[in-house]
């Protein structure tokens, strides 16, 4: 025996078993549960959808920088004299 | 005398197959989304009474018809068309044509998988307003929402296709939580269970609400649901 009253949207025979207050507190239970679970995330996290913001694959080392190499001071032809020097 | 709602009514002869469901679940929400409401000939699937008279309320009680005539295949087990598709049409049309004042104001859009497929079975349809959805939900729903859009002498304000696709997704992606707290498979679910869902559903997710987005957990894509329950058909099934 279903005790439960029939308070419907639409006419009892359109409705099946469903009262109104099931309808109602099913979709407010679950909007409610999918509205405190992005409330819990990141804003931007958000934004871009339950994809974004998984791990990052770990980072691979960074090559080593080569090793500096030695300035060389460029020779200067033997006997030549700097210009600004004058005579 | 109009009957109650009769202005928000839209009586939606299609298939019932489970390769045609895709679409029979997007213009049921299409058509409420715009602020109707969908009637079908499966509201009547109880067993009890005469099916033909039935119908024949329900196309009174409507203004307004979507007629999908693209199965015209022979069926398999019988090697024999089904005709109820166009038997309910030629009701509709009729009313239109010979009932009051109110019936006549009724409008229809015929729907087909192809535009002009209908010349070639149905020739007689020249005039009406055909449309071809190519069996693809989205363009079923963009058919219906022109349609609706010119609805009531124009006064209908419905939102545009791609508002309405974007909150019938977010409605899929509800369904199987929704179904969880009904205690219910969405597979069981019937069609006055669905249209009742959706109704609740819109009045708490306005146009204008803004989503959370999907969920980790979502499973559904808008177009791998299961058909509607036959209760008719299903031994064992509710109804």
């Amino acid at each position: 025996m279903n005790a439960t009253p029939w308070r419907t949207v639409l006419p009892v025979d359109e409705t099946g078993r469903f009262t109104r207050e099931q309808l109602e507190i099913a979709v407010n239970e679950v909007m409610e549960r999918r509205r405190a679970y992005a409330a819990s995330r990141p804003l931007v996290a958000r934004e871009r959808g339950p994809q974004w913001g998984a791990p990052l694959p770990p980072a691979r080392p960074a090559a080593a920088a080569p090793e500096p190499e030695p300035y060389v001071r460029p020779r200067r032809g033997r006997g030549r004299r700097r210009p600004e020097a004058g005579r | 005398m109009t009957p109650d709602g009769y202005d928000r009514s839209v009586f939606i002869n299609c298939p019932f197959d489970a390769e045609y469901q895709p679409i029979l679940y997007a213009m049921v929400f299409a058509v409420h989304d715009c602020g109707f409401k969908a009637r079908m000939a499966l509201e009547v699937d109880d067993g009890g009474g005469v099916r033909i008279i039935k119908i024949k309320r329900i196309v009174r009680q409507c203004r307004y018809g979507i007629h999908d005539i693209s199965r015209v295949q022979v069926d398999p087990a019988s090697g024999l068309p089904r005709f109820n598709l166009p038997l309910e049409l030629g009701l509709f049309l009729g009313a239109q044509e010979y009932g009051s004042r109110e019936q006549r104001k009724k409008r229809s859009l015929v729907l087909d998988t192809e535009r002009y497929r209908y010349q070639v079975f149905c020739s007689d349809l020249a005039g009406q307003d055909v449309r071809a959805h190519g069996n693809d939900p989205a363009r079923a729903v963009a058919a219906v929402r022109a349609m609706l859009a010119t609805a009531l002498e124009g006064e209908a304000q419905v939102p545009g296709v791609a508002a309405i696709l974007a909150r019938y997704a977010d409605f899929l992606a509800e369904l199987p939580e929704l179904c969880d707290m009904l205690h219910i498979d969405c597979g069981e679910l019937q069609f006055v269970e669905f249209r009742s869902l959706i109704a609740t559903w819109l009045a708490r997710h306005p146009l204008g609400y803004v989503s959370p987005g999907p969920m980790p957990w979502d499973v559904y894509s808008p177009f791998d649901l299961p058909p509607f329950a036959y209760p008719a058909r299903t031994p064992g099934a509710r109804g």
